[in-house]
């Protein structure tokens, strides 16, 4: 299983630069997740890695070899698309067999490969039928292994779920991260996903409008973004983003209230706080105030939007299932352990302790 | 529960009564929608065919009543040389000029597909000779391909060669003609380039992934989702090529000058209804050249369900 390095990667549409200089190295037999909102290029990026789109600048090194210029089929790359892309005229041994034969494989080692691949997929039974005879989860089921059977050094992964129900999208997600620990294969995975993401990867990468925003841990992208973006993109429902400076007591919201932590001399920054580190507290222990708008109820968790007293937003996350009526004033108060300072230019501050 | 026990039974006819009388409503307001089509069918295409099929068993010059005169017609054909050898003519016809022209459709399609930017441009461009009467075409090809002073022979001595008489030399005429009826293939090329559009950008890609070898992806996986196309392009074309006229006639005259080498079956039957009023030996014509290509075509059909592939563009 090889590594890959991107060193400076750009990439223009026209004269619209939709990859803003990506440096990244993928260790061999890691799975990183490309995250981002939609149209951030986390695709294209992927893509320029499996060679379907030309890189303007930059280079990349899938095994220590410089395939920057290199066809798709010879970098050593798999890739599993969206939408299956099976191929509609083959069966689904045919689909696996394909790219075996062409390489020039004999008849049995072929046949060999496939039905190893086939027994590992549990899709033994699909191998005679077409894609058209196909559920979704089996078609991506056989894209996956058309993937294998090829024994490439990289997988790449286009949003491979994202077309499946629910219940099939996580039994899939448990397949893949399964597959990456028998294959100890390095995959690259791209997703809108933070579920995806959080859940199979070895390290995120967060983008966002060409650059990549953060690299690190899924526990690190969620515990210490490095900025506001990453901030208020990892994390469902997003972190609240308070406004505060930092005081002689500490942290000082721009409501008032004093938090401790880090002491300074009045510099602007903005606090950022997960919803489940805010409570329910009686108003003299509280530390914001606002009118309920919004109660979801899941159950085991309850999620509650409030609209604070100067207007600003902000979600808490209270275990178990709360009584609270609509328009009904709610008090808050924060917990420190966890929570993240950002200086003016929106980048993390030194991170409080995480919990 | 009692109440609702015995209701049960009666309502459930109910339903289906009400659905057959739909499905009557619906099957007849179907009916109405087809009903121009099935009767200019009726009456341009079914009646005409079973006339022709009468005619061909009778002695008919227009003017005058038709005479039954049962098989004689097709007895006359069989001994006409004429009927062979315009039968032979547009038999190698057909055999050289539909894989031909069916190859560089598929050539021009598959450049046009790559190009992205003047794609409009060339389409257009494609189809124009379609719009252009195939007499004007014909005339067009005549007076470039003019032994002495046209451009096309000018071109090839300049160059050195020793080029043939095209339209008056007996061994090459019928190429000439071969190479007239490649002209217009406007609609071939944008009927495949439906096709190679049609392909799934991501199935395409999945090819590059797996396979360096541009020809892989080609007769893997490109031709076999283009295969219906292909189908409808052999059948039209074999249909068409069965009745070359316009250019043959224009070239060749009704006697398929030089020596016959361009006389095409369908100059026969037109020179036996129009020159010759025996409207019974054209129709008997018509009746045999009707016969084999609906046998060509039923056995080109019989054989799609082994190499045509409908599942393309789907998933």
């Amino acid at each position: 299983m090889g590594a890959v390095q991107l060193s400076g990667l750009r990439k223009f549409y026209g004269a619209l630069e939709v990859i803003k200089g990506v440096d990244l190295a993928v260790n061999a037999g890691e799975l990183v997740v490309f995250v981002g909102p939609s149209g951030c290029g986390k695709s294209t990026l992927l893509r320029m890695i499996a060679g379907l789109e030309d890189v303007d600048y930059g280079r990349i090194d899938i095994a220590g070899k410089d395939v920057t210029e290199a066809p798709p089929a010879q970098r050593g790359v798999a890739m599993v698309f969206q939408n299956y892309a099976l191929y509609p005229h083959m069966t689904a041994y045919d689909n696996l067999a394909y790219g075996l034969r062409r390489a020039g494989l004999a008849r049995d080692a072929v046949d060999q490969r496939v039905k190893e691949t086939a027994a590992l997929l549990q899709i033994t039974e699909l191998l005679p039928r077409k894609p058209k005879a196909m559920s979704g989860g089996q078609r991506q089921r056989v894209a996956i292994g058309r993937a294998i059977v090829r024994k490439p050094e990289v997988f790449l992964f286009d949003e491979p779920l994202s077309n499946l129900d629910a219940a099939l999208r996580v039994e899939m997600r448990s397949q893949i991260a399964r597959l990456h620990q028998e294959l100890a294969a390095t995959m690259i995975f791209v997703t809108h996903d933070q579920v995806e993401a959080m859940t199979l990867a070895d390290r995120i990468v967060v983008l966002n409008a060409g650059r990549v925003e953060q690299i690190g841990t899924p526990r690190e992208v969620y515990h210490r973004p490095a900025n506001l973006f990453v901030a208020g993109f990892i994390g469902s429902p997003a972190m609240n983003l308070l406004p505060a400076s930092l005081g002689a007591g500490g942290v000082t919201l721009a409501s008032g209230p004093v938090l401790g932590g880090p002491t300074g001399t009045g510099a602007a920054v903005t606090l950022g706080v997960r919803p489940d580190r805010l409570s329910l507290a009686p108003p003299e222990a509280a530390h914001l105030s606002g009118a309920a708008k919004l109660i979801e109820h899941l159950g085991d968790e309850t999620i509650l939007h409030l609209h604070l007293d100067d207007g600003a937003a902000l979600t808490l996350k209270l275990a178990g299932d709360v009584a609270v009526t609509l328009g009904a004033r709610v008090h808050a108060r924060i917990d420190m352990t966890g929570a993240c300072l950002f200086g003016a230019d929106g980048r993390a501050l030194r991170p409080l302790p995480a919990p | 529960m009692p109440i609702t026990a015995p209701i049960a039974p009666q309502a459930a006819p109910l339903l289906p009564r009400r659905n057959r009388k739909a499905q009557r409503a619906e099957a007849r307001a179907g009916l109405f929608f087809a009903l121009p089509w099935i009767i200019g069918m009726t009456i341009f295409v079914a009646l005409p065919l079973i006339v022709t099929f009468y005619i061909a068993q009778t002695k008919f010059q227009i003017v005058g009543a038709p005479k039954w005169v049962g098989l004689q017609n097709y007895e006359a054909l069989l001994r006409d040389p004429a009927f062979w050898k315009s039968a032979q003519n547009t038999l190698i016809f057909a055999a050289i000029s539909v894989p031909l022209k069916l190859i560089i459709a598929l050539g021009l399609a598959l450049l046009l597909n790559r190009a992205t930017a003047l794609l409009g441009f060339y389409r257009t461009v494609f189809y124009l000779p379609f719009l252009m009467p195939a007499v004007a075409g014909s005339v067009v090809f005549m007076l470039l391909l003019t032994p002495n002073a046209g451009p096309v022979n000018i071109a090839l001595e300049a160059m050195g060669l020793n080029p043939p008489d095209w339209l008056l030399d007996p061994k090459a005429a019928l190429w000439t003609l071969i190479l007239l009826s490649l002209w217009p293939l406007g609609v071939e090329t944008l009927v495949f380039l439906g096709g190679l559009q049609n392909i799934p950008k991501d199935v395409s890609e999945a090819a590059d992934l797996d396979s360096p070898k541009r020809w892989h992806k080609l007769v893997w996986i490109t031709l076999p989702l283009i295969t219906p196309m292909v189908l409808f392009n052999l059948v039209i074309g074999i249909i068409y090529s069965f009745q070359v006229f316009t250019q043959a006639i224009v070239i060749g005259g009704t006697t398929g000058t030089p020596a016959e080498s361009t006389l095409m079956y369908m100059v026969v039957l037109y020179r036996a209804a129009f020159r010759y009023f025996n409207m019974g030996l054209a129709a008997a014509m018509a009746t045999v050249l009707f016969v084999v290509v609906l046998i060509l075509t039923l056995l080109i059909f019989k054989t799609a369900r082994s190499w045509v592939h409908y599942e393309g563009g789907e998933t």
